[in-house]
């Protein structure tokens, strides 16, 4: 009897990615009784905000209310996918729940990206929803760019990274839900996303320099034309955004508990 | 295929947080084939190593050898080799028993026809239909347990590793769960290491057994063995039907080996030539009016557990 390795070195990466596939429907499967109540939850502050733009900015001018709209956006495919990742991975790693995936044939990068990718699809659901909502009845334009998807893909997974982190470093599942919670809070006021970057104080300026979504904002708004600003701009919202997924990944690598 | 499943040298873990010595210079060897049971109270460090024979700690010192592959080195190889059932069960909420065997079993590289029927097999031979389609998180803690064994048996790993396999479970489905390893281990050859605290059940499976406490095993063999090693007196045990157990505490004072074990029942250890002496005396019409049961017991592997530190729950002296 010797099984040897399942899969053959030069067939590595197309079972990584199979494992990825599978791995990523377990998640769902395992999530679907709460992916309403997700839905639901992850839904309310930007429908909030966008009821607040509704009630309150009838007077403002409509790059106005698409500057907001954008920045609410951002938050909801960014900071849904970061709570819930950085949720579930605070509460995995406090009941060794990776130790059953660990003694399974499969890569640590199939298994976090499935994580991921799970908390990323919960983003984006209510992020489309928000956008759906927003033609019907709100009645505010958003100029459509092919762009645009690989920036929200983006944006997302360098969030759900920055989630990753903050499950992986927190010594529990309580403290992994402040530590989100806090964060989530920290972009959605102290940051330009829904603010004029020159508008807010100098710390918060530089502090926002360090923060994805102001990245993934800028860049929307670039696409949208809300923001006139040089195009080679773009360039450098991608390139830091890629960056932050990268670093992300390579600092989750490091810290993730597994084999040995 | 080298020798032995797993070849354990010298091994030692120290938890550096609280500097406990958690194994401390274990060396043993699984062969292809067999069923080893590890024997030893709570805190004994069977777990830190069952831990370490499947990749998921690093040892501080020593070498653990898999089929050769060298598992601090590789722990990756451990998966293609072992499944493993820890204490913990995976966090399984929305997910169903049907699900989950046939998702581990496509994870450990079947095809979703072969996933399919060995899922339906474990089904039916676990008795899992009534809930296969459940949410996991909606299962009793043994319905849970017996979905987690076939999880373990999915994909036909050539290694075994079960801690505690059949805590929570009813003694119909610990049957079982028993005869499905027996089998396995007889029809395909599975090797099996099985950490327990059921001393009784597992003397019923294992081939070989290790005892291990504060770290060290204190004795690796085969029952047979061991037994050899332990008390070869004959245990006579007896229970006093209620109301009558000072009666019976007095007549059995004849016997010089006689123990108190509790309120109702007594143990009295007994030389072979001894035995039929003794049943015959309290089988005598005088005694079996204050009996209600009476067992006579040679040698066990819980005598083996007790003889070589286990702690025994009782209020004998």
């Amino acid at each position: 009897m010797n099984p040897e390795r399942s899969h053959p070195p030069g067939s590595r990466f197309r079972s990584s990615l199979r494992d990825f596939f599978l791995l990523t429907w377990w998640q769902l499967l395992n999530a679907r009784a709460t992916a309403l109540l997700g839905l639901l939850l992850f839904s309310v502050f930007p429908l909030g905000l966008l009821m607040f733009l509704f009630f309150l900015g009838r007077d403002m001018s409509e790059r106005t209310r698409q500057y907001i709209l954008i920045g609410n956006l951002v938050y909801a495919f960014a900071m849904n996918g970061m709570l819930a990742v950085g949720q579930e991975v605070g509460w995995q790693k406090e009941n060794a729940g990776f130790d059953f995936f660990a003694t399974l044939p499969i890569s640590k990068h199939a298994l976090l990206l499935s994580f991921m990718t799970r908390a990323v699809l919960a983003t984006f659901i209510p992020g489309i929803l928000i956008m759906v909502l927003v033609r019907l009845f709100f009645h505010i334009s958003l100029p459509f760019s092919p762009l645009l998807l690989p920036l929200l893909l983006l944006t997302a997974y360098s969030m759900v990274g920055a989630g990753a982190l903050i499950g992986l470093y927190a010594p529990d599942t309580r403290a992994a839900v402040y530590a989100t919670e806090f964060m989530a809070l920290l972009i959605a006021y102290f940051s330009p996303l829904m603010v004029p970057k020159e508008h807010l104080p100098a710390p918060l300026q530089w502090t926002s320099m360090v923060l994805p979504t102001t990245y993934a904002a800028e860049a929307w708004r670039l696409l949208s034309r809300v923001e006139i600003g040089d195009p080679s701009r773009l360039v450098l919202d991608f390139g830091v955004l890629g960056g932050f997924v990268l670093l992300s990944f390579a600092l989750i690598e490091y810290k993730f508990d597994w084999r040995g | 295929m080298s020798q032995e499943a797993y070849l354990v040298e010298n091994l030692v873990k120290i938890y550096p947080k609280n500097n406990v010595r958690a194994n401390d210079g274990i060396s043993l060897d699984i062969r292809w084939g067999e069923i080893l049971g590890l024997l030893g109270p709570n805190g004994a460090g069977k777990t830190t190593l069952v831990k370490q024979l499947v990749g998921l700690l690093k040892p501080t010192e020593g070498r653990i050898r898999l089929d050769g592959h060298d598992v601090v080195q590789d722990p990756d190889i451990v998966p293609h080799y072992v499944a493993y059932q820890g204490q913990k069960m995976p966090l399984l909420v929305d997910i169903t028993p049907r699900e989950a065997i046939y998702y581990t079993g496509r994870l450990r590289g079947l095809s979703p026809r072969a996933a399919r029927t060995q899922t339906d097999e474990f089904i039916e031979r676990l008795g899992l239909h009534d809930f296969a389609r459940r949410p996991m998180a909606k299962l009793s803690g043994g319905q849970q347990r017996l979905a987690h064994i076939a999880m373990t048996l999915v994909g036909n790993r050539p290694i075994l590793i079960l801690d505690e396999p059949t805590s929570g479970l009813d003694p119909e489905h610990r049957r079982l769960v028993w005869d499905l390893l027996l089998e396995s281990q007889k029809q395909k050859g599975t090797t099996i290491l099985l950490i327990t605290h059921n001393v009784l059940e597992a003397e019923q499976v294992v081939e070989r057994v290790g005892i291990v406490d504060h770290g060290r095993l204190l004795a690796l063999d085969y029952v047979g063995v061991l037994k050899q090693q332990v008390d070869q007196r004959i245990r006579l045990e007896i229970t006093a039907k209620p109301g009558h157990e000072e009666a019976l505490a007095s007549a059995l004072r004849s016997f010089e080996s006689v123990r108190r074990i509790n309120e109702l029942r007594f143990r009295i250890y007994l030389q072979k030539s001894d035995v039929s002496h003794a049943v015959g005396h309290i089988l005598s019409d005088a005694l079996m009016g204050w009996i209600n049961d009476y067992r006579v017991v040679p040698p066990t592997l819980e005598d083996v557990y007790f003889h070589f530190g286990g702690k025994e729950v009782s209020v004998e002296s």
